[in-house]
C-alpha cells in the first residue's frame, strides 16, 4: 500500500509542478532562443536568449518601439519576434522607409504593425498586414545571451536627435 | 484576416488623422500634425560586405546603414508615422 500511496504523491507533485510551469511560462516570464537575420543588428541571428514578459500578453500595454513576441498570422505555432511601429489607429508606412512612394495606412481596431530591425531581409507587417493584438505572446524585457548584447531591450522611439535630421524652426 | 486597408498618399495625412479606423471624426480639437511632438525610431538596411572586406579572422562582415522613421505623438496618444509626410 505504501508504494500506491507514494506513486499517487509522485503523480500529483508531478501535475502541481505542470501547472505551475504551464502558469509561469504563460503568465509570467519565459526565457527563449531566437534566430534569423530579420532583428539585426538589435539581436543577433544565431545564439540569442532573451527573456520575454507575458504581461504584455494580448498586446496589454504594448507601445510603439517595443520588441514583442507573437505567433505568426499564417504558419501555425511558430513564434515571431519584431518592433512595433503602430498601434490601433495609429498611422504607418506601407512599405519600407525611403523607399517608394511613402503610401501609409491606418492601423486597424485590435491590431498593431510591427518591422523587423534590419529592413532589408525581414518579413513583417509589409507582407502580411497588421498583426491582430491577441496573437502577442509577450514584450521583449532582456537580452540574456550571448554577453555582447546582455542587458535591457530598449524601447528605441525617442525625442528628435538634436543634431538636426530636419529644418526645422 | 485582418480588415482591408486602404493606402494613401502622405499628401492626404493631415486629414486623414482627424478619423479613427471605424471612420468616425476624432473628439476634441482637430489633430494638427506640425504641432505634435517629433520623434525617431532607427531601423537599419543591413547586408553582407562585398566580398574582400573580412573581420581579423577571416569571418564575413555585415554592414548596416541607418533608416530613421520619424513620428510624430499627439496630446490624444495618437502615434503618426511622418517619415515620408515630412519628406525624404
Amino acid at each position: 500500500m505504501p508504494d500506491f500511496y507514494s506513486f499517487a504523491r509522485g503523480l500529483a507533485i508531478g501535475f502541481n509542478a505542470l501547472g505551475f510551469g504551464h502558469i509561469l511560462f504563460t503568465h509570467g516570464f519565459a526565457c527563449l532562443p531566437t534566430s534569423g537575420i530579420s532583428m539585426m543588428p538589435t539581436m543577433d541571428p544565431t545564439g540569442t536568449w532573451v527573456l520575454i514578459s507575458k504581461h504584455y500578453r494580448r498586446g496589454r500595454d504594448v507601445k510603439v518601439g517595443d520588441v514583442v513576441d507573437f505567433l505568426h498570422p499564417y504558419v501555425p505555432n511558430t513564434g515571431v519576434v519584431k518592433r512595433v511601429v503602430g498601434m490601433p489607429g495609429d498611422f504607418v508606412l506601407e512599405g519600407t522607409p525611403y523607399k517608394g512612394d511613402g503610401t501609409m495606412v491606418q492601423v486597424p481596431e485590435g491590431h498593431c504593425w510591427v518591422a523587423g530591425d534590419n529592413q532589408t531581409w525581414s518579413r513583417d507587417s509589409r507582407v502580411y498586414g497588421p498583426i491582430p493584438l491577441p496573437l502577442i505572446k509577450g514584450k521583449i524585457i532582456m537580452t540574456v545571451w550571448p554577453r555582447h548584447k546582455f542587458g535591457p531591450m530598449v524601447n528605441t522611439l525617442r525625442p528628435l536627435d538634436d543634431d538636426g535630421l530636419l529644418d526645422g524652426p | 484576416m485582418p480588415p482591408p486597408l486602404s493606402p494613401f498618399p502622405p499628401s492626404s495625412l493631415p486629414q486623414r488623422v482627424q478619423y479613427r479606423p471605424d471612420g468616425k471624426r476624432r473628439k476634441g480639437p482637430p489633430v494638427e500634425l506640425d504641432r505634435c511632438e517629433l520623434l525617431q525610431l532607427s531601423q537599419y538596411a543591413c547586408n553582407l560586405a562585398p566580398a574582400g572586406e573580412t573581420g581579423p579572422h577571416g569571418e564575413k562582415k555585415v554592414l548596416c546603414e541607418e533608416l530613421v522613421r520619424l513620428f510624430r505623438r499627439c496630446a490624444n496618444g495618437l502615434t503618426v508615422e511622418t517619415t515620408s509626410w515630412e519628406g525624404w
